[in-house]
């Protein structure tokens, strides 16, 4: 199935890997790395006064790798292939890498990883030159995220692979492996969520001093996002088979553990107001739905799916009004579906959004009901409505699509009128709820006659 | 009266320096800096060994110690072994809780992965 050149290379990197990481662990030679590795925290010290030993040490980096890439791709053969099949399986390569590179660390600690290397010899986006051939320069860049593989110079972010590939994700197991593989892949989970939220605050302290890291967040978004839908995606798979009790609960424990990762990951987007691309869009979708077949009942999920299809140009879905007219024990409400609703509000129109905005404000009242309903949750309709105006026009990938919208009038006044109704017989009055209140109030008398 | 003398007389050896004075527990700690999240708490085993929890068990048996501790306990004679808000040891024990608990606690743990660079790339090249 793999191909059997890349296959041929991740085996000579298996032979030569410990020559790599005795490349990787050159900084220990220096005294002062110890110190620098204490303070470290993922940020490049800002004026570091070069040391002499630093810069020989740099120089012999680069030279090592240099030589170590051009050993790896001795083979002759390999640059005499079809340049768009040299391009793919350089890809393919890079993504290998990286995914080693993520799960690396040198001398049991845990903050000495590839990017605290690069920090210190202060070798962000280096290029290292390993082939010539006819005029085309192979070349690799070093960047804090991994190695970019580079062919006459061109960019592109690096890659990784997602982290699922490594867990060996089949369904005929015994039951002993199988419990442990769960366990394995919730810590798994852990880490993607730890690793998302350490670059997302080195990004927030970059940003203070006017650094974006737009694309940076995008791919560690594709990559932490990829590996949650392909986890997903093997519960649905082990749902299908009767376990016992044990392994079920274990992947309950895990699919919830999925959806709080999923949640993350929509944050930047619907705190920060950042324009998601499609790409991601498209991660997201499926994702969803492979929780839609995880938890049919989830009503929540379909509402992030609807969010997402919006965003993609698609019609409204009547399934969504059925809720309406359901009894409370036919649907379920297993996370709060607000943040994909903020955070992708930006590109549908405002119909679909007052749409979305009504139906979740209906889930919260039917799911508190006959108690009256939460302030935070009245906030948070307010909020998810009003986010839609917040979005900058001028952000990257700000496209709005003009949604069409099937449904029926008598559908959306039904919707409408039973909104109308909780706020008149469910809420709680009070000052500080006051002014959300009225905002709600014209909203609903804006759309209701 | 003989108490009096006794700490009378212990007091002149102290101020004399003949009598070894106690530590204070400001020397007894000590003002070397260490870490803040000393490594022995930096992992969900280690600290569910600090808190007497068993974080391994699966379902079945967590929930066969939970029949045994109600039966035990009962909740009219033992409330404080029934609030669900804190780390009662023996009662928690469902996976759900389980995760979520390590996460709010603010103790945030370093995860340790089974998985490391040499085992992926030891699958990466197998398949």
């Amino acid at each position: 199935m793999q191909d059997p050149t890349l296959k041929k290379l991740l085996s000579s990197l298996n032979e030569s890997w410990n020559s790599f990481e005795n490349i990787l662990l050159l900084p220990t030679h220096l005294e002062e790395f110890q110190p620098f590795l204490n303070k470290y925290c993922g940020l490049p010290l800002a004026d570091k006064a070069r040391s002499q030993n630093c810069d020989s040490l740099s120089k012999k980096f680069i030279s090592e790798m240099s030589q170590f890439f051009s050993s790896l791709f001795n083979d002759k053969e390999f640059f005499k292939l079809h340049t768009g099949k040299i391009e793919h399986l350089l890809c393919q390569f890079e993504k290998n890498f990286n995914l080693l590179l993520y799960y690396w660390y040198g001398k049991n600690d845990r903050n000495y990883q590839f990017r605290t290397c690069i920090h210190f010899l202060n070798l962000n986006q280096i290029s290292i030159p390993i082939f010539k051939e006819n005029k085309t320069e192979f070349s690799i860049f070093l960047t804090e995220s991994g190695i970019e593989f580079s062919i006459n110079g061109s960019r592109h972010l690096p890659c990784v692979l997602p982290s699922s590939q490594v867990y060996g994700l089949e369904e005929k197991l015994s039951e002993q492996e199988l419990f442990t593989r769960i366990r394995a892949v919730q810590r798994e989970v852990c880490l993607l969520i730890d690793q998302w939220e350490y670059i997302n605050s080195i990004f927030a302290m970059e940003f203070k001093s006017g650094v974006m890291h737009f694309e940076k967040r995008i791919s560690l978004a594709t990559f932490v996002l990829e590996s949650l839908s392909d986890f997903q995606e093997w519960i649905v798979k082990l749902k299908k088979q009767a376990w016992n009790e044990d392994i079920s609960s274990e992947k309950d424990a895990l699919s919830s553990l999925l959806l709080s990762a999923v949640q993350k990951i929509l944050l930047p987007a619907s705190i920060s107001r950042i324009c998601y691309p499609v790409e991601l869009i498209i991660l997201f979708e499926r994702f969803t739905r492979a929780r839609m077949e995880y938890a049919p009942e989830d009503y929540s999920a379909k509402l992030m799916l609807q969010a997402l299809q919006s965003a993609q140009g698609m019609d409204f879905s009547e399934n969504l009004f059925k809720i309406l007219t359901q009894k409370p024990h036919e649907w379920k409400f297993s996370f709060d579906p607000s943040t994909a609703l903020k955070a992708f509000s930006w590109s549908y129109s405002q119909n679909h959004h007052m749409l979305l905005c009504a139906l979740l404000g209906v889930c919260y009242f039917k799911k508190t009901l006959p108690k009256k309903l939460d302030d935070f949750h009245l906030i948070e309709i307010a909020h998810s409505l009003q986010t839609r105006e917040t979005f900058s026009p001028q952000a990257q990938n700000h496209k709005v699509y003009q949604n069409p919208c099937s449904i029926p009038e008598n559908q959306t006044q039904m919707l409408f009128s039973t909104l109308a109704t909780h706020f008149k017989n469910d809420v709680r009055r009070s000052d500080s709820t006051k002014e959300y209140l009225d905002y709600l109030e014209q909203f609903l008398r804006g759309n209701f006659t | 009266m003989i108490l009096r003398r006794k700490a009378n007389a212990e007091i002149k050896l102290l101020r004399l320096g003949l009598l070894a004075r106690p530590n204070s527990p400001c020397e007894e700690i000590d003002d070397t800096w260490t870490h803040a999240q000393p490594e022995e708490n930096l992992s969900p085993e280690k600290a569910g060994l600090a808190l007497s929890l068993d974080s391994k068990a699966p379902q079945s048996i967590v929930k066969k110690r939970y029949r045994t501790l109600q039966l035990r306990y009962p909740a009219d004679q033992f409330m404080e072994k029934h609030i669900e808000w804190g780390p009662s040891a023996e009662l928690l024990g469902n996976p759900k809780m389980r995760l979520n608990w390590y996460w709010q606690s603010g103790l945030i743990p370093e995860v340790e992965s089974p998985m490391d660079c040499k085992t992926a790339l030891e699958k990466l090249c197998g398949c």
